[in-house]
């Protein structure tokens, strides 16, 4: 799902840079608020975590593996606006140094698994988990259901933004210019494969990442819901 | 003393080399290579401590005018004018003294991957119409298959040109961004952020989060080790998959659980050096007349390419 430079035309990529800009300025600030001094750690550690949670290959049927996002599980531990941060740090260090997702295209893919994601997903989790025991099944499920929606979505929005390429910049002497599939072609391509196989790879590590912590540390998945009740995380908070 | 070769060579993470009777799995192999490319090509500096030409460009000033080439490529709509900001990638890529076979294996190697099956089938008249180049097949009437109609399958020209200007400005936008990471240390890259306006705290996320990758690429091929020097046969039963899901689980929740505690100790540690939310940096970047040289050059450069893009 990152978007390398190319795929886009300017005006896209422009207007999803205009949209993440502010969005990044009110995360910041929201942590600011809630975490202080501790933010800095905090997100470097949930970005390295984002960066490797893509290095395990989870098989799934028929042989085959695939690897996760991880945006709901981040959100879940972290919340949301710290996802948010955590994802597009993971994806700006990959654009930069290792050349997977484009430069101008850096918004976009904030845009579509650092915000799209993480929010879906994170609150499909709280309407389903919502006011259940810290040992309920109810959250495990959550996060399937939620991870699984939140990443359909992001890849939706990401075969839109493709697909949009065809109305905004048509083909000039039948040579296409930017990405050169129509919308009924690139959503439900970006669709399929995810409705198949990624979500089921997003799912499967998110529930079962959540169920292992319920059974070993249970306060990681007290953490957000606590930190937006009180605002702060309490001085005691530990592992 | 003759250091013996044993000694002087370096493999990605020899641990990771052993191979217990049999090949390697992917995920061995991802995790290898993962290692290898930051070990390599970021942590060894070995083209960023070179001295070439772009190395001794101020790193603010290369950071800004291979970012605006990059833009400037994402509205050129002529092929040879990409082909021509490609050319002047790789002439600056051989004056920073970087290996050009090197440089243009890191660049050519993902692209057929990715992009390649991308624009493969827009190369066909089903998608691109236009005048045939090759005709594969003819049919004797309208064929229909999804939202495509088509009487013969053919490689079009327009087709054939629009996946060479797509393909080549994806090469060059790789290129001019491995280019500056190549040629300029990581940490300056970092520094460089905040001249374009990124906050501090942001620069410090990066920075920090850019470390400690390192570490937890390290935890994870330890934890493939420890399985797999414990495992003495995988079975690809139902219950084998299973049994593999929870394994990777379990340790991405550990990973998770491993991350969060070690941010506290972290915090500790930063605090009890003083850290209280205000971030000062030593800007120790000086503009020289060279640097001054390079950001003409690349605004007239940009301006040429430009001007014949859309005014000639």
């Amino acid at each position: 799902m990152h978007i390398p430079d190319g795929y886009l035309g300017p005006i896209t990529w422009i207007a999803l840079w205009i949209v993440m800009i502010p969005l990044w300025i009110i995360a910041s600030r929201k942590l600011k608020k809630d975490l202080k001094t501790k933010n800095v750690p905090l997100l470097a550690m949930g970005a390295a975590f984002s960066f490797v949670i893509m290095m395990f290959n989870v098989p799934i049927f028929g042989g085959s593996t695939g690897h996760a996002v991880g945006g709901t599980l981040i959100a879940i531990v972290l919340g949301p606006w710290a996802a948010l941060i955590a994802v597009s740090v993971a994806l700006i260090i990959q654009a930069l140094f290792f050349g997977d997702g484009g430069i101008t295209a850096i918004a976009a893919n904030c845009f579509n698994m650092g915000v799209v994601l993480p929010f879906v997903g994170y609150y499909i989790y709280r309407l389903i988990s919502v006011n259940a025991d810290i040992n309920s099944s109810r959250h495990w499920i959550g996060a399937g259901i939620g991870s699984y929606i939140g990443l359909n979505v992001a890849a939706i929005f990401t075969g839109f933004e493709f697909g949009i390429q065809t109305i905004l910049y048509p083909a000039v002497n039948g040579k296409f210019q930017y990405f050169m599939y129509p919308l009924n072609v690139s959503v439900p391509a970006m669709a399929f494969e995810h409705l198949l196989v990624f979500g089921f790879v997003e799912a499967i590590v998110t529930l079962m990442v959540v169920r292992y912590l319920q059974q070993t540390d249970p306060s990681l998945l007290g953490l957000s819901a606590r930190t937006t009740s009180t605002e702060r995380i309490p001085a005691g908070v530990s592992v | 003393m003759k250091i013996p070769d044993w000694l002087s060579q370096s493999t990605p993470c020899p641990c990771c080399a052993i191979s217990v009777g049999g090949k390697k799995n992917y995920v061995e192999k991802t995790l290898v290579e993962i290692a290898g490319m930051m070990e390599h090509s970021i942590f060894s500096e070995k083209y960023s401590s070179a001295k070439g030409f772009l190395q001794s460009i101020d790193p603010r000033v290369k950071l800004i005018t291979i970012l605006l080439l990059i833009v400037t490529t994402s509205f050129i709509k002529k092929t040879e004018l990409i082909l021509g900001i490609y050319a002047v990638t790789l002439f600056f890529a051989y004056l920073s003294k970087v290996d050009l076979f090197f440089f243009i294996k890191r660049v050519w190697l993902f692209i057929p991957i990715f992009s390649g099956m991308v624009v493969f089938p827009a190369m066909f008249n089903i998608v691109t119409p236009g005048e045939p180049l090759v005709t594969f097949v003819h049919f004797d009437k309208i064929v229909h298959f999804w939202v495509f109609q088509f009487t013969e399958i053919s490689i079009t020209k327009e087709g054939a040109l629009g996946a060479l200007l797509f393909i080549s400005r994806v090469a060059t936008s790789v290129s001019l961004i491995v280019l500056l990471t190549l040629t300029t240390r990581w940490a300056d890259v970092m520094k460089s952020l905040r001249t374009l306006g990124v906050p501090q705290i942001f620069v410090l996320v990066l920075s920090m989060t850019y470390q400690y990758i390192f570490l937890l690429v390290r935890i994870v091929q330890e934890m493939h080790l420890a399985k797999k020097s414990r495992t003495i046969k995988t079975n690809r039963t139902r219950e084998g998959t299973k049994k593999e899901q929870n394994w990777v689980a379990s340790r991405i929740g550990t990973v998770l659980m491993k991350s969060y505690k070690m941010s506290e100790e972290i915090h500790s540690a930063m605090v009890s050096r003083g850290f209280h939310e205000e971030i000062k940096s030593h800007e120790t970047f000086k503009i020289k007349n060279i640097d001054r040289v390079w950001t003409v050059f690349s605004l007239a450069f940009i301006t040429g390419v430009i001007w014949l893009n859309y005014l000639v």
